[in-house]
């Protein structure tokens, strides 16, 4: 069990001031808007160490972030896996999990959803083909969520 | 014939880097040079947008230290509205910045230094990381986690949020503290003080066995800056400015923040994003550059207090001071400073939410626009920062001046460099455990290139060897 009773964590990551960098975030924030009471949101720039805390013993923890690498929303599992990456700006999940057995318990199951980016100038707003991608991924972990 | 050595990216720090060595025709090194290679220009970015604003815009400068900037902006916003905010808001406000400071050396210590520190400068650099050093002290990474989580809450508990926190505004704080969240963070405060006590008796009990690195990691004479109250106490928040020299001769005091400017100059540089700022008095002397070297950060603010203020955190600073034989001119202690400034940290939050004036509800001043020009500084955890804002009569900035810490401490990041790369550089190449001293050089001050570049991203690292005729030699990347 975590720290809070609740099982499920979404945690959305970027900058939100580099526009479709900020997707990971705006989703989160959509995803706190709908009140559910079974659900833990985190909305933050980076990936750093004292999440792991938050991550910790969880049912199913969920990553989103934004991504220049795909053109397609993805969901996919991510596994712990030991990186320098967390210790910068740049943190990783795969690098945030693998700190969760020094302050916790593994959670059940991570995700990592990963919005297709291509705008990250100066400004606030998502691109109009993020923003639809980022709505899909809102739909997307709440189905995630409800099958568990 | 000369050799040039560059290190790109540098790892471990915030933002993103290069470092080139230039060797004589013995391969020796003459000159090394730190060069930041990105840009944000958030100064420019802010012209246009009202003071009421800047605080959580000017925060979203770094994830690592926003509460840094929400400080020096909201101070900036107190003093264009020419109000003297709420005592309770300067005591919340306080809190804030001690729970910044706990969580940003926490990373710095436990996160990017550790693990050279205890794993050791040679160890593989395969696990020469945050994860071998759960391997290896998986009690020690355990507390480095929850002290920094600790920081966090503290953040999260009066600021609103842990990164580009809304909750400290121009005039003090946007809501009071309730009794809930005093006691949450005071159930914190005991397991904080006990990693903080072990990890500085863990790093002293090792310091014997750095005695190199304390010698070679920029052992050098500089000035020290730092903000200063007239206890001669620890100072972190408000006060005025005080500069002492190598000897621990006082070279300025009470200069008030708003005339910084007749202390501190900035060079600009052709080779780097990040300005050269400069002690003003000693280069308007001698016009040599070199000579208006000074450090901020924890090493200046230790070098500049009489007292930490605290029981345990007062008693590490004798232990210091007898180490360092008086003022700590090594760079290496750095991380020795920044574990006292946790121990300082924890002790006097204990005392400032134990007050139950910290409830008091009345934490914020209301103004309109009184002043056109205003200065705001705080202590960040990696030294003194300054927003200067010039605005017209709505309130909209006219024109903004940041200096950040990380760029106070640009020549000595040089310097320091630079005394590594003649310890244990002797020829064209870089062995892998060289690049990591050279690394640890520049991550003993715990520069954020984010912040004052502003560099959006990764902190990768790059050393260039480079000879006589401008040929690199040898480049070895990392991160």
């Amino acid at each position: 069990m975590s720290a809070s009773g609740v099982d499920v964590l979404v945690i959305g990551y970027g900058n939100d001031m580099r526009r479709d960098d900020g997707a990971g975030r705006w989703v989160a924030d959509q995803i706190e808007m709908l009140g559910r009471d079974d659900i833990d949101v985190r909305s933050v720039t980076q990936l750093s160490p004292e999440l792991a805390l938050d991550v910790s013993g969880r049912s199913l923890v969920v990553f989103v972030d934004a991504s220049v690498d795909t053109e397609d929303l993805r969901v996919e599992p991510v596994a712990a896996a030991p990186g320098a990456q967390v210790m910068t700006h740049h943190g990783d999940p795969a690098s945030l999990l693998a700190l969760v057995p020094t302050v916790g318990t593994m959670p059940g199951a991570a995700h990592l959803v990963s919005i297709p980016a291509s705008d990250l100038d100066l400004g606030f707003t998502l691109s109009p083909a993020t923003q639809a991608a980022a709505r899909q991924a809102v739909d997307a972990i709440v189905d995630l969520i409800d099958r568990l | 014939m000369h050799d040039l050595v560059v290190i790109d990216p540098v790892s471990r720090i915030e933002g993103h880097a290069k470092i080139t060595i230039r060797l004589d025709a013995d391969g020796r090194p003459v000159d090394t040079r730190f060069h930041v290679t990105e840009f944000r220009g958030f100064e420019a970015f802010c012209v246009g947008r009202p003071v009421w604003e800047m605080p959580s815009l000017t925060a979203r400068t770094c994830g690592i230290c926003p509460v840094s900037h929400l400080l020096a902006s909201a101070k900036a916003g107190d003093a264009v509205m020419g109000v003297q905010i709420p005592a309770n808001a300067e005591r919340l406000r306080r809190i804030a910045n001690l729970g910044q400071i706990i969580q940003s050396h926490a990373l710095s210590f436990f996160h990017l230094s550790s693990p050279d520190l205890l794993l050791g400068f040679d160890a593989d650099p395969s696990t020469r990381n945050v994860f071998g050093l759960m391997e290896a002290q998986p009690e020690l990474a355990r507390r480095g986690i929850r002290l920094r989580g600790f920081g966090q809450s503290v953040i999260e508990a009066i600021a609103g949020r842990k990164v580009h926190a809304p909750g400290i505004v121009p005039g003090g704080i946007a809501d009071p503290m309730t009794s809930e969240t005093r006691t949450e963070l005071q159930g914190h405060l005991a397991e904080s003080f006990e990693t903080a006590t072990m990890a500085l008796e863990l790093f002293t009990g090792m310091l014997d066995g750095f005695e190199r690195e304390v010698r070679a990691f920029g052992q050098f004479p500089s000035y020290f800056l730092a903000l200063a109250n007239d206890t001669g106490r620890w100072e972190h928040y408000d006060g005025h400015l005080k500069v002492v020299d190598a000897t621990g001769a006082v070279v300025a005091d009470r200069v008030p923040v708003a005339q910084y400017r007749t202390l501190i100059g900035e060079a600009s540089n052709v080779d780097s994003y990040l300005k050269s700022p400069y002690f003003k008095p000693a280069v308007d002397a001698d016009g040599d550059l070199k000579s208006g070297m000074y450090r901020v950060g924890p090493l200046a603010r230790l070098n500049v207090c009489e007292t930490m203020g605290s029981p345990a955190a007062d008693a590490a600073l004798g232990a210091f001071r007898e180490r360092a034989g008086g003022i700590a001119t090594s760079s290496f202690f750095f991380h020795y400073a920044r574990l006292i400034e946790i121990l300082a940290a924890v002790e006097l939050m204990r005392g400032l939410l134990a007050d139950n004036d910290v409830l008091d509800t009345m934490v914020r001043a209301t103004a309109g626009i009184n002043h056109r020009v205003a200065v705001g500084s705080s202590e960040a955890p990696r030294g003194t920062l300054f927003h200067e804002y010039h605005v017209d009569r709505n309130g909209l900035l006219e024109q903004v001046n940041m200096i950040i810490a990380t760029g106070q401490n640009n020549l000595a990041m040089n310097a320091t460099v630079h005394e590594i790369a003649k310890e244990w550089i002797t020829g064209p190449d870089i062995p892998e455990e060289i690049l990591n001293r050279i690394e640890a050089g520049i991550r003993a001050f715990d520069p954020c290139l984010s912040c004052s570049t502003h560099a959006i991203g990764q902190m990768p690292l790059i050393v260039s060897l480079v000879d006589a005729d401008g040929e690199t030699v040898c480049e070895r990347i990392r991160g």
